[in-house]
């Protein structure tokens, strides 16, 4: 995992993230002048935060749900955390980036592995824009009776919709990749929910479907973040195997793709493919093979 | 059995000039207290209580509001006299009730919300009926609002989780208009009436 410098970070102190209906931004109550130190260890709140309402915020964050009139209390950090793994594997044979991150993220809505020790994998599949495979991907894992999960944009929600009713016609997960692709530690809670909610009410709206699962664009992250895409009812999938694949003039030939997607193989793998592949789309019928014949089950991701 | 009023004003449209005609009709505390907000937060605060000093006034007959004090939670009251209020501001609208019962009152924007956090925040009861709502987003904003106002009424609503505050042991007011929607919640037999003010009259 690579920690960039850190020009983004801000803290929220109370901040609103979903609307301006609760706390105020610095807890102090009218008229009166203690220090800001008494100040934010009483964290009093204004009228709009009335009795009883601390013990609500309490609750929200437990269960990290984070409805319109609910501020987020949380001091979160926004430092720009940009997903990426290292070389090193643990006695499972599993990235040890990825299993450190589960333990530190998992318990809050986060899934870069599995780590229930079962001998299965997760296929996820991101679609920017589309390129003319994922019928032929989607061909194939019917054929192989496999369910991935496909992240998409706005745009190719609105230039593709018929592979987007597919995906769900034919049982795929369709996960929320956001509205216009931007770097998320880059933007205001209220951009934040901008770029979420609009293109999950879209979905809604086109699709009549609910989505639940969230992938941040280019895996760029923040504690902040992540707790935001809690509160919003998602949980966030990064993954614990990618590889060069998302540039269509730089393909690897089908086979090598099949070599490289399969010697990776490892308990809980969460597989991120890039749909716009041709090698992806070419090697998947014997990569799922090559899986199966090693004795991995390819789950289903609403299973977690 | 007593009288809930409640003034609701919508706030969208509001000028920097018309803030600033409003902000010069607030006390010095509360002119203190909206200071060191956001635009949007100093018109929420500024007209939130200007409503709510036009709600006591006209209903109650109250001609001062000295500064609120606090009760254990943060809940505000006024100093000397009987009467409960209840004051919450959105984007869109800002509300204020007074009884002289507890009360409780929340407005909240009608924006979306994920389906998916309804087996959270839902008591079995309240599930059941999320499940066969034609609406489910109406129904989710609704129930959201309730519990907010009923939490703004009683400190410990929420104290056993989201899910355990049952909506349906309860009598709420809702209204509901285009952008936002309104919930009180009062005494069992509380007459309740709800006045819309167009944001002019505060200025």
């Amino acid at each position: 995992m690579k920690i960039k410098a850190a020009p983004l970070s801000f803290i929220i102190l109370s901040a609103v993230l979903l609307s301006g209906c609760a706390f105020d931004e610095n807890g102090a109550a009218p008229g009166e002048t203690e220090s800001a130190s008494l100040r934010e260890t009483e964290g009093i709140p204004d009228e709009d935060a009335l009795n009883g309402l601390k013990t609500a915020e309490a609750e929200a964050e437990r269960i990290g749900v984070m409805l319109p009139t609910i501020a987020d209390s949380v001091s979160a950090d926004n430092t720009l955390i940009g997903w990426g793994l290292g070389r090193d594997r643990d006695d499972f044979g599993r990235p040890i980036d990825a299993v450190k991150a589960q333990e530190k993220y998992g318990g809050r809505s986060a899934l870069f592995i599995d780590t229930s020790e079962e001998k299965r994998v997760f296929l996820t599949f991101d679609e920017g824009y589309e390129n003319g495979h994922t019928a032929a991907i989607l061909d194939t894992l019917k054929e192989k009776g496999v369910h991935a999960a496909f992240f998409v944009t706005y745009d190719y929600c609105v230039s593709s919709p018929d592979l987007v009713k597919r995906m769900i016609a034919e049982g795929h997960t369709v996960g929320n990749h956001s509205y216009t692709h931007p770097s998320f530690p880059s933007l205001s809670p209220e951009e934040t929910e901008k770029e979420v909610m609009t293109l999950h009410d879209y979905v809604r709206e086109n699709f009549g479907y609910e989505m639940k699962l969230f992938r941040f664009p280019m895996g760029e992250f923040s504690e902040r973040t992540l707790i935001q895409m809690e509160s919003m009812g998602y949980t966030s999938v990064f993954w614990s195997f990618a590889y060069k694949d998302w540039d269509p003039d730089s393909q690897p030939a089908p086979s090598e793709a099949l070599k490289t997607v399969t010697e990776s193989v490892h308990s809980g793998a969460i597989y991120l493919l890039h749909a716009v592949s041709e090698a992806n789309s070419k090697a998947l019928g014997g990569i799922i093979d090559r899986w199966r014949e090693e004795g991995y089950e390819i789950a289903d991701i609403d299973a977690l | 059995m007593s009288e809930t009023f409640i003034y609701v004003t919508p706030i969208e449209g509001i000028t920097e000039k018309q803030l600033a005609a409003a902000s010069e009709r607030l006390p010095q505390w509360r002119g203190n207290y909206i200071s060191g907000k956001t635009l949007s937060g100093k018109t929420e605060g500024a007209f939130s209580y200007l409503l709510l000093q036009k709600l006591v006034s006209e209903r109650f007959g109250m001609t001062d509001t000295a500064p609120f004090t606090y009760g254990k939670f943060g809940k505000p009251y006024f100093s000397d006299i009987d009467v409960f209020f209840s004051i919450s501001h959105c984007k869109t609208a800002v509300a204020a009730a007074a009884s002289r019962a507890e009360v409780g009152v929340d407005v909240m924007d009608n924006r979306s919300i994920n389906e998916n956090i309804a087996p959270r925040i839902c008591s079995e009861r309240e599930l059941a009926k999320f499940n066969s709502a034609k609406d489910k987003q109406r129904f989710l904003r609704e129930l959201w609002c309730k519990k907010e106002s009923l939490v703004k009424k009683s400190g410990t609503g929420f104290s056993k989780g989201f899910t355990s505050a049952d909506t349906e042991d309860f009598p709420f007011y809702l209204f509901a208009a285009e952008k936002y929607t309104v919930s009180s919640a009062s005494g069992t037999d509380d007459t309740v009436i709800l006045t819309e003010i167009p944001f002019t009259a505060l200025l």
